[in-house]
């Protein structure tokens, strides 16, 4: 029995043919610096224009419970703090940095040295690190990191104990979106740190089980796992059935604890903390290597050439349009995955903590949209239970009354049933509408 | 630098390959066996009800949507296509074509446009018009041809039972399973019928709840009442109605265990109304019932939550 949650999902064509080499992307000359990279309040610039910063200084602090630093990704001067467009089309406030020539190359020279000692095993043990878990989070705090997997949601604030006590950290390496390879290459390639992170944020959280649950799709990066993995107690790496969304917080928990979070509950109300493992990777590097969260991997695939599909270390603040890639016809950027990735407007756009991917798809011909034939097909993937076609319709008929008692807050936006409809119907389009005036 | 125009719209951005006019094309292939048998057993008279209700179908659905409606062509999505090849399977060969084609208003232009058109209808709309004809011509719609006997009329294996001229037992397995007997246009041939529900669960179009809680359905009523239960679910266009009518997307319930509970109803209605009821025959008027309830099934019969509701917590 393959390991996997029982209602719902569905088997979207992976497209997982980027390389899983992990490549450098050279450091901008300039970066545009989102300062609400993460779900919450957006952090408070701290920095002003004319000042100069330092790669990895502070430049946004924490606004508020659940917010999360900003670092700069690189040296130069703060151009400005301004208004902007972000990368989904929303306004946002940013911090711009201009390296110059000297700044630039020292920054440079300063990550080829840095990310060579990463990749030495015997350098950055935190097996007995000897932190408390409050200090941990002030840490994790400190550096700025948010969930790296999409939902970016501030990281220290989900190992925040209340009520219940977490027994089980799960680290979600299912990535179950189809063409990322973000995290198949970072397990590939830094599996040590990976574990070594997954332990601490373990700590932090006060689990003493930690789970690392990984597709089926990726048996590289499970054995890689497995081996790192072996020296530590209490540290499992299980391999879970392909399919999507296997790497929804709440599917996750049910296929490896087989418990389930009820509606209107929170994750954490089952004694299970999930994280990605590129938020393990970079725990890793703020508790090792008190470095904050300003680099993250990210795969640049879709319909570009094959030599093209590969994974970048890319500074966050990068423009997207300085990334190697050849646009195709009428493309859409697509930041993450195709499930639930959110489309670019521009490809000034720069890159954040939460972009996990930019995948260039070349749109077809239109699809034609017919009417509901009602077969059921969005009721049987929905991995809630829920039943699309009839939210959907409340959507469009304003019935907010009836979407809320047919659960929609519960949806989790996975798309599954916008996907499965074979008369194309808008179906999650008319249910974040529902889902938005019904609260 | 020229920025280049990028499309912008909301995920997901992958869609699954299958199309709604798909669904209906698997279904057209499914039922080409039972297609060729008939015009094997039954040659003109079959093709004449066939291509007059299919045309039918798509004149009546194309005149509507364009001078009614006010709208583009729905001929496109192909349902029209399928209701006037399941209509036509529906009835004898060799029924006037006049009344194919009154068969054909009635299934298209009350039962599916008047409703809404596609999607929207309750009733499935080659049944509507099937015993439409059935109540207003009940000589014609009850006369069928023997197969390959030009001219030759007899009645059906079910007709003969319930008259008392023939005990079930009497007929043979293979006829029935070859379509060497009495029966409308599709239903004759079980074998090309199971083909037919192969293919459709292979591509899966559709699933094998209904059919198969159809025939348990039936079954079990069978039993008890101490009838034979092969011919009885050989015979009688009840695999036909299983198959291919019940499972009509549009009227039939979203999940399965909704589809479970309607399929069991219908074969139970089926066996209760070919043994006590005036007809010898009940497919047809058993899935038109369930049709009505469906919607009630649907309301009542919802797929179980991924989890309960958190319970109020009571400071
Ligand atoms: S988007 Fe919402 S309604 Fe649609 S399948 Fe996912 S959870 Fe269900
Ligand atoms: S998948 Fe599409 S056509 Fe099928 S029931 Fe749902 S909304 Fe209707």
């Amino acid at each position: 029995m393959r390991l996997t949650f029982k209602k719902g999902g569905i088997h979207p064509a992976e497209n997982k043919t980027a390389s899983t080499r992990i490549e450098m992307q050279p450091l901008p000359m300039t970066v545009c610096v989102p300062l609400s990279q993460h779900i919450g309040a957006p952090a408070e610039p701290t920095a002003r224009r004319g000042d100069k910063v330092e790669r990895g200084q502070l430049i946004g602090r924490a606004a508020g419970t659940v917010s999360a630093n900003v670092h700069a990704p690189i040296s130069g001067t703060v151009a400005s703090v301004d208004n902007a467009v972000l990368a989904d089309g929303r306004p946002g406030r940013v911090v711009i940095i201009k390296a110059d020539e000297e700044s630039h190359a020292a920054d440079t020279a300063a990550r080829e040295e840095y990310w060579k000692k990463v990749a030495d095993s015997s350098f950055g043990d935190t097996s007995n690190d000897p932190h408390t878990p409050e200090e941990l989070r002030d840490m994790i705090l400190g550096a700025g990191i948010s969930g790296m997997g999409g939902a970016t949601f501030p990281t220290h604030v989900k190992l925040k104990t209340g009520a219940v006590k977490p027994d089980i950290m799960i680290i979600n390496g299912c990535e179950c979106e189809p063409y990322l390879m973000c995290d198949d290459a970072l397990m590939r390639n830094y599996a040590l740190r990976v574990v070594q992170g997954s332990q601490l944020l373990a700590r932090a959280a006060g689990a003493e089980k930690t789970i690392i649950a990984i597709e089926d799709n990726k048996p590289e990066a499970i054995d890689a796992m497995r081996k790192a993995a072996a020296a530590f107690d209490g540290m499992e790496v299980v391999a879970v059935k392909t399919k999507y969304p296997q790497g929804g917080e709440k599917q996750l928990i049910a296929a490896v604890t087989g418990r389930y979070v009820a509606s209107g509950a929170l994750p954490i109300s089952t004694g299970v903390v999930v994280d990605n493992v590129a938020t393990a990777f970079a725990v890793w590097q703020a508790v090792a290597t008190s470095t904050p969260l300003i680099e993250r991997v990210i795969t640049v695939t879709g319909d570009i050439p094959a030599p093209e599909r590969k994974n970048y270390l890319t500074a966050t603040g990068t423009p997207l349009s300085e990334l190697p890639f050849t646009l195709p016809e009428n493309a859409k950027a697509i930041l993450g995955g195709p499930m639930m990735g959110r489309c670019a407007v521009n490809l000034d756009a720069p890159v954040t903590k939460g972009t996990s991917g930019l995948l260039l798809k070349s749109t077809g011909a239109k699809r034609t949209v017919y009417p509901c034939i009602r077969c059921g097909a969005c009721v049987d993937v929905c991995p809630m239970g829920l039943e699309p076609y009839l939210l959907a319709t409340y959507g469009r008929l304003h019935r907010w009354d009836d979407a809320r008692q047919a659960d929609v807050a519960d949806c989790l936006e996975c798309g599954s049933c916008s996907y499965a409809c074979p008369s194309n119907r808008p179906i999650l389009d008319f249910i974040r509408i529902a889902k938005k005036r019904s609260r | 630098m020229e920025t280049p125009r990028l499309i912008f719209s909301t995920s997901p951005h992958d869609h699954t390959k299958r199309t709604t006019p798909g669904a209906m094309f698997h279904v057209l292939v499914a039922l080409l066996p039972a297609i060729a048998v008939s015009l094997w057993y039954f040659r003109l008279p079959a093709l004449g009800v066939l291509l007059v209700s299919v045309l039918s179908c798509l004149a009546v659905e194309w005149a509507v949507t364009r001078f009614m409606f006010k709208r583009p062509s729905t001929l496109a999505d192909g349902s029209a296509l399928l209701t006037g090849v399941l209509l036509a399977l529906n009835l004898p060969a060799g029924l006037p074509l006049w009344m194919t084609a009154a068969g054909a208003v009635i299934a298209i232009g009350v039962a599916k446009l008047a409703f809404g058109g596609l999607g929207c209808n309750v009733f499935n709309p080659a049944l509507v018009g099937r015993v439409f004809l059935l109540i207003s011509f009940p000589v014609a719609m009850t006369t069928f041809p023997v197969p390959l006997a030009d001219g030759v009329t007899g009645p059906t294996l079910l007709t003969s039972v319930k008259l008392g001229t023939m005990s079930p037992d009497e007929l043979g397995m293979m006829p029935l399973l070859s379509g060497d007997m009495g029966g409308s246009m599709g239903e004759v041939s079980a074998a090309a019928l199971l083909l037919g529900f192969a293919y459709l669960l292979c591509v899966r179009v559709i699933s094998w709840h209904i059919p198969v809680s159809i025939v348990a359905g039936l079954a079990v009523v069978d039993l008890i009442a101490g009838y034979p239960v092969i011919p009885d679910i050989l015979s009688g266009g009840l695999l036909l109605g299983a198959i291919f009518m019940a499972t009509d997307y549009v009227t039939s319930p979203m999940t399965r265990r909704g589809m479970l509970l309607y399929g069991v109803l219908i074969g139970m209605l089926t066996a209760v109304i070919r043994r006590w009821g005036a007809y010898p025959e009940g497919m047809s008027f058993s899935i038109l019932i369930m049709n009505g309830f469906t919607p009630l099934i649907n309301r009542y019969v919802r797929p179980s939550r991924f989890a309960p509701r958190r319970k109020e917590e009571t400071a």
